[in-house]
């Protein structure tokens, strides 16, 4: 049980310290006023300046403006923005759906492609199959997702015109985008399920199994996979941060309306206040996420206690 | 008398705490040192025995003050370094080295050999230059026995005995008066056992060096003990020299150790009469009522278990912590 | 004594792994027997070439717009073209720019990781060494930045402080630090109770130089590891930024904004995402294999951890 007070606890410190960075993200340059009226403020006198400063709460002490940030950011208060002309929050939890349907798609289709050949690589060790597979791995970890974007783009957009470049709508947006991102958790997860896989094979309660006359298959799916699927299950949570960030450059590129792409052209026309609620909302989503797996982890694995 | 004791410990204490729960509280110590007391005299080797978990490497750290003791104090040459501060301690520290257990772990493995033997120099100005370091690590390394062309190399390149010798060289480098042996043997075959401890016996001789010697072989102990303490749970069993005590022991502890040692020697062999213990070495977070040894000994009796026994001197410079010695 | 010679007679080879120190010596000769690293060598040997010979190697000038070439497709699609591989949106040469690239990409990577590396290592070791409090500071910085992807904290920090090479230097550096710190505590607290760090107690060495000289000597391999992988990850990123509007400026010839440059024109000319996108690629790919051969060879046993 302290092991669950003690994660939650954890949990409640990492959202604490995601709101003091994209709080202090204001004050980096100094004066919050101007990066808030950007090139407005050419156009303002001194005077109006001043009188925004004081509106917005600026010339009051720091600890004060983030107490009174923290304490709006509870009620889902983040500030209004200027471009959208609604709340900041409400731009954000707008586009919230769009992030999750892509960043879930990329997050089963790595899963289904990954351990499977995971495994093929693993039982068929050096062979044809598996170095292919392992090159593949290591290409798709290396090729920078924005890159492979434009070359599905040309390749299925433009040449076969198979499936439209950018947009949403249909399912066939979804396909390129959801490929893009999915690329370097399958390359990551594959190479992963290979190496932990034959790890276990060389265990010997799996070649104790063997001397036994299980057969091979029983082998390899009861003994060793279910035993290698446990350091997976722990990269899969990371793999969530890993998906909510990337779709902020795959969202770009595709345009696809989601949280990502909005930060992104928010940044473009400092609207900063969406920008702030856009960062918390992953960051809370994904801490969310990770103390899900976490704590399924320890529920699966007995060495890590919830007792003692 | 007292003018000959190097180094002094009284009712030295080493409990190391046990935290657990969410607030990481203490909520128990285990008690590897319970309340030692004893005198090393100069020039003299004692041996300090007893099972693995007695606390004997714990003792010797904290008499050279590795840990800093829970209570109780260790006096070297008449100072007690523990309430002195941590830069005076460190510069006593070239005065009172250690060889250690493991010869593999004990060396850095990074480091070529020459390097570990000339640090001790360094860290204390001993030489002024790498030349003057250069000598004495050459001479340092034929006291020892190795061979000075090895000085560039690492200490995996050389065998246990050799790594031996190179930890013994390194403990000798800033001309201590006294040295802790850790069960500096206990890690290498018994030929190669027999070379480190003639070397041992030679170097003390040669230098007047003094030695705690931490083992759990009786047989070696006494080769080259003078005095020889029998630890349990934290605590003295027994001290004597090493004749009384392998040829009169009082405790029923060193009894039973003694009478697992092998007489090489069939007839003699075959009467050896074995005192075996039972049970496990109890916990030394939560050591037993009255005697400590009263869960395994054959003879405890009511008041064993009720009352812990005075560790008193029995006879002439021989002291034992039993009601019935 | 009989027993004391100057050669001591116990023999036995023991099967210890061998040091940084004896493996240096036999670095070459074992990297040259694996094809794919000695490949990613060559790779990252001409990347490196490109990066200093920049301005012999470039056929044109990098930062020349002429409007009046622009979009002009590679020589070869079209016989009348001066230029190899073709012009971008303001008419400047693509491969001039691909190769004034290798500039931006290696400048950003190494310098980066020099910097989250010394801070890393730094705090790993104090970390590791003292526990306690510092400790405690550095796993819950550890926490937060793990559920922060690194990406995103590297954007909103470049979108408020405006692009430029020497920011996002500084940010990647600053961002970056945390996996070195993570794996130099962990082998810290795993080596600080060996008996060599007591013996360098024992011997009244000083704490800071325990720490840097017996300790940190033997821990590069992690670090050497990390680092190489790290490189890659940065040249990611500063792609990833720049092309994204938020990394070094678009004029600066770099292969992220040449890709955004490309994705603005797709389907007009799609010669201008393929030379930047496999510089980068073929880049990042030769310092993974290295990466993999370095851990593979300098600590096998690093596999289960990195």
């Amino acid at each position: 049980m302290s092991y669950v007070i003690r994660r939650v606890l954890q949990s409640v410190v990492v959202v604490f310290g995601v709101s003091i960075v994209a709080f202090f993200m204001l004050f980096m340059t100094g004066d919050p006023t101007e990066i808030i009226l950007g090139d407005g403020a050419d156009h303002m006198t001194v005077q109006q300046i001043e009188e925004f400063r004081v509106k917005m709460g600026f010339d009051r002490p720091w600890y004060i403006q983030y107490a009174s940030f923290v304490g709006n950011a509870v009620h889902g208060d983040f500030g209004y923005s200027f471009t959208r002309h609604q709340p900041a929050f409400q731009v954000i939890t707008e586009k919230m759906p769009a992030t999750i349907q892509l960043a879930s798609i990329a997050f089963v289709l790595s899963l289904l492609i990954s351990i499977p050949l995971g495994v093929l690589s693993a039982v068929n060790p050096h062979k044809p199959i598996d170095r292919i597979s392992t090159f593949v791995a290591l290409l798709g970890q290396s090729i920078p997702s924005f890159w492979l974007s434009i070359l599905l783009m040309l390749l299925f957009g433009v040449k076969l015109k198979w499936l439209p470049i950018s947009g949403s709508g249909t399912w066939q947006h979804l396909v390129m985008p959801a490929i893009a991102l999915a690329a370097f958790p399958i390359a990551r997860n594959m190479r992963l399920t290979r190496s932990s896989m034959l790890d276990f094979m060389q265990k010997d309660f799996v070649r104790t199994a063997r001397a036994k006359g299980i057969s091979e298959y029983r082998v390899v799916t009861s003994h060793v996979l279910r035993n290698s699927l446990l350091p997976i299950v722990t990269a899969i949570g990371l793999e969530a941060g890993f998906l909510l960030g990337g779709s902020v450059i795959i969202e770009t590129i595709f345009g696809w309306p989601g949280v990502g792409r909005e930060i992104v052209q928010a940044i473009g026309s400092k609207d900063f206040y969406v920008v702030q609620a856009g960062v918390i909302t992953l960051a809370l989503i994904f801490a969310v996420v990770n103390l899900i797996i976490d704590l399924a982890y320890s529920w699966i694995d007995p060495r890590i206690g919830f007792g003692s | 008398m007292s003018e000959d004791v190097l180094v002094a410990v009284k009712d030295l204490k080493m409990h190391f705490p046990i935290r657990a729960g969410l607030l990481n509280r203490t909520v128990g110590a285990v008690k590897a040192v319970d309340g030692l007391t004893f005198d090393i005299m100069k020039g003299e080797t004692l041996g300090l025995v007893g099972e693995s978990g007695c606390g004997k490497t714990t003792a010797g750290r904290a008499i050279l003050h590795l840990y800093r003791p829970t209570s109780g104090e260790v006096s070297f040459k008449g100072v007690d370094l523990g309430k002195e501060s941590p830069e005076t301690v460190r510069r006593a520290r070239r005065h009172m080295q250690m060889i250690f257990q493991d010869p593999y772990a004990s060396l850095n493995p990074q480091m070529r050999v020459g390097e570990i033997i000339g640090r001790p120099l360094r860290v204390h100005g001993l030489v002024k230059n790498g030349a003057e370091e250069k000598d004495c690590v050459t001479e340092l390394m034929q006291q020892v026995g190795l061979n000075v062309s090895y000085r560039d190399r690492f200490p995996h390149e050389f065998s246990g005995g050799q790594r031996q010798r190179i930890g013994i060289a390194r403990a000798l480098a800033t001309s201590p008066d006294f040295i802790v042996c850790d069960e500096a043997i206990s890690a290498l075959d018994v030929s190669i056992q027999a070379q480190i401890i003639n070397l041992l016996e030679q170097l003390r001789d040669e230098l007047g060096l003094t030695y705690l010697f931490i083992a759990h072989d009786l047989s070696m102990v006494r080769y080259i003990s003078t005095r020889v303490g029998v630890m349990y749970l934290g605590k003295m069993m027994e001290l004597a020299s090493s004749d009384a005590l392998y040829e009169e022991p009082r405790h029923p502890y060193t009894r039973a150790l003694l009478s697992a040692i092998p007489i090489p020697d069939p007839p003699l062999e075959r009467q050896r009469q074995r005192m075996l213990l039972e049970g496990d070495l109890p916990s030394p977070a939560n050591p037993p009522k009255g005697c400590r040894f009263s869960t395994r000994c054959p003879m405890a009796t009511d008041l064993c278990r009720a009352v812990e026994p005075e560790f008193r001197e029995v006879a002439t410079r021989h002291w034992a912590a039993c009601h019935f010695a | 004594m009989s027993s004391i010679d100057t050669e001591p007679k116990d023999v036995g080879v023991p099967v210890v792994p061998a040091t940084l120190h004896t493996k240096r010596r036999q670095l070459l000769s074992r990297l040259l027997k694996s094809k794919a690293a000695t490949i990613s060598v060559i790779i990252l040997l001409i990347v490196v070439m490109a990066a200093v010979a920049a301005p012999w190697l470039s056929p044109h000038d990098p930062f020349a717009n002429k409007l009046i070439q622009r979009l002009k497709p590679p020589m070869f699609s079209n016989s009348s073209g001066i230029y190899l591989l073709g012009t971008d949106s303001l008419g400047r040469d693509i491969l001039s720019r691909v190769i004034y690239g290798a500039r931006v990409s290696l400048t950003v990577g190494v310098s980066a990781v020099a910097i989250s590396g010394v801070i890393g290592v730094l705090i790993g070791l104090l970390s590791g060494y003292f526990g306690g409090k510092v400790d405690d500071v550095f796993m819950r910085i550890c926490d937060v930045q793990l559920s922060f992807p690194t990406i995103l904290l590297a954007l909103t920090i470049m979108a408020v402080l405006g692009s430029g090479l020497d920011k996002l230097i500084l940010v990647l550096g600053l961002t970056g630090w945390v996996p070195y710190g993570r794996i130099v505590r962990s082998q810290v607290m795993s080596i600080k109770n060996d008996e060599f760090v007591l013996a360098a107690r024992a011997a009244g060495e000083r704490q800071w130089r325990i720490l840097f000289q017996q300790i940190l000597p033997n821990i590069w391999s992690p670090v050497i590891v990390i680092g190489s992988f790290t490189i890659a990850s940065n040249i990611v990123s500063e792609a990833s930024l720049s092309f994204l509007g938020v990394g070094v400026p678009p004029s600066i010839p770099s292969w992220g904004t040449m890709l955004a440059d490309g994705r603005e024109y797709i389907g007009v000319a799609d010669w201008l995402t393929i030379p930047a996108g496999v510089a980068i690629s073929l880049t990042v790919l030769a310092i993974n294999i290295l990466g993999d051969w370095l851990r593979d060879y300098l600590d096998p046993r690093l596999k289960n951890i990195l």
